[in-house]
């Protein structure tokens, strides 16, 4: 049955090889550099929750003059286009060094 | 709190996870729509540098793959692709790891809440291909109590916030064929997960009675939870797909949305036959899933092969490769159609003979 399936090429196998349990591949030339990726990822995820969170106080402070941390909790901003801008300009500049980069290096 | 009460469009416990994963989705959008087409285009040059076609079978792909691996600018996409998935989990399941009882909970709750709902036998077994970290969610779909919740929030990521109000999941039941008489009585939605297109489905059909299929508690139970949260009455059933547990022709259509790329090829068959049986002559089928074919332009090699190995998709690519339209012709289908849709996947639209 399925004659499509009976030609199957040798690259399709049922079940892939993955990496083993708590194994991490590497796909850059040394596994640091897959490691220092991660933590800009990593960092930029901070630098982001930071941001996101002061955003939200100065825009209470600006407001009211008095912060509660429930009020900074539940806060949704106004400026949701500036926001987005911001974020979207983080990204861009933690990684368009990889977005631009050739095989030459 | 409103936010702890999950219902249908839940936040994530805290601002903090809610910041992150819009970080983390638009990560992925860049990964996703500014960097591939450079990358595509980076892996198109090297297939036609050595003289391939635009679009090549998997031997060909093996070929050029480690050229392709050797690029850093395609090393780098991958990393940034595994990692942006890794750590998203990472914070969620982390974050409602941090006040398990109250999550669980609120599932217990909802099922003393809506009782005869939920159908599930305590001495299940799950067979091991249903236990793999899919898309590298840690403990997949049946490991950890919590899995519907990071679910949820961890597909908001993976759909790049185009699925934030369930439009996906809406989309896939318009899509749905139907049974020509227009009698809907019993509908099926095959691995279910959290249940997104079950109660849309009882939404749409009101009338009829709505079940959702899956081999993972878990997913199940938070399915039960946000239906009863949002008040829609539909039932949800821990079973095989290959052995579900309902009477011959009971069914008036059966949906399966991305189901198929994830389990073994050697299940294929005892499900298609297993969905022909529940259906009531005349009933439907619309399979929603991975395109099928043995060739594809290099660039879509490139990540096809990326996600079965290191987004933990390990039967995807025998799915890929497989003639499912015909498999549902051998079984005794009968006017079998294929639909392109405006997503990357394919609707296999099928009847049983009446
Ligand atoms: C990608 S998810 C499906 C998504 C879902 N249909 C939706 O609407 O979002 C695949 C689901 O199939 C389930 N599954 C895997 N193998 C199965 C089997 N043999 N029988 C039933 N369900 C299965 C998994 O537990 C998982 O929830």
């Amino acid at each position: 049955m399925n004659s499509k399936h009976d030609e199957l090429s040798r690259a399709q196998v049922e079940r892939a090889a993955l990496p083993g349990p708590g194994e991490e591949p590497h796909f850059l030339p040394h596994p640091v550099m897959d490691r220092l990726l991660e933590a800009v990822i990593v960092l930029g995820g901070e630098l982001w929750i930071e941001r996101d969170r002061r955003r939200a106080l100065e825009s209470l402070l600006q407001s009211k003059g008095v912060v509660t941390p429930e009020e900074i909790e539940t806060h949704s901003e106004s400026d949701a286009q500036g926001r987005q801008e911001e974020l979207t300009a983080l990204i861009t500049r933690l990684l368009d060094p990889l977005r631009t980069m050739r095989a030459d290096g | 709190m409103e936010q702890r009460n999950p219902g249908k469009h839940p936040h994530p416990p805290r601002r903090e996870d809610a910041s992150h994963m819009e970080y983390m989705t638009e990560v992925r959008n860049f990964a996703i729509r500014s960097w591939f087409p450079e990358i595509a285009g980076e892996v198109g040059g090297i297939a036609a540098q050595a003289g391939m076609p635009a679009v090549i079978d998997a031997d060909q792909y093996a070929e050029l793959a480690p050229e392709i691996d050797r690029s850093p600018a395609v090393a780098g996409w991958k990393r940034v692709m595994r990692s942006q998935q890794q750590l998203a989990w990472q914070k969620l399941q982390d974050s409602y790891a941090a006040d398990r009882e109250f999550w669980e909970g609120r599932l217990t709750e909802a099922e003393e809440r809506n009782p005869g709902r939920l159908h599930y036998d305590p001495d299940f077994h799950v067979p091991e291909s249903a236990c793999e970290d899919i898309h590298l969610q840690p403990g997949g779909y049946c490991g950890d109590n919590l899995a519907g919740f990071v679910f949820y929030h961890g597909t908001r990521v993976f759909y790049q916030g185009d699925n934030d109000k369930d439009e996906i999941h809406e989309a896939c039941v318009e899509d749905m064929r139907l049974p020509a008489d227009g009698q809907v009585r019993r509908i099926l939605d095959l691995g279910c997960s959290i249940g997104q297109c079950t109660t849309v489905l009882k939404e749409r059909h009101p009338q009829a009675e709505v079940w959702g299929l899956d081999v993972a508690l878990p997913m199940l139970r938070y399915a039960h939870m946000r239906a009863t949260d949002m008040g829609v009455d539909v039932h949800f059933q821990q079973a095989l797909a290959e052995n579900m547990q309902h009477d011959d022709d009971s069914f008036d259509a059966v949906l399966a949305y991305i189901l198929f790329h994830e389990v073994p090829e050697h299940t294929f068959e005892p499900i298609v036959r297993e969905m022909l049986r529940v259906l009531r002559p005349g009933g439907t089928l619309t399979v929603i899933d991975t395109p099928n074919s043995t060739v594809f332009p290099s660039p879509n090699w490139m990540w096809k092969t990326f996600d079965a190995r290191y987004n933990c998709e390990p039967y995807s690519q025998a799915f890929g490769a497989f003639d499912f339209a015909a498999l549902l012709e051998e079984v005794g289908f009968e006017d079998i159609r294929k639909e392109t849709t405006n997503t990357f996947l394919l609707n296999t639209l099928a009847t049983k003979p009446g």
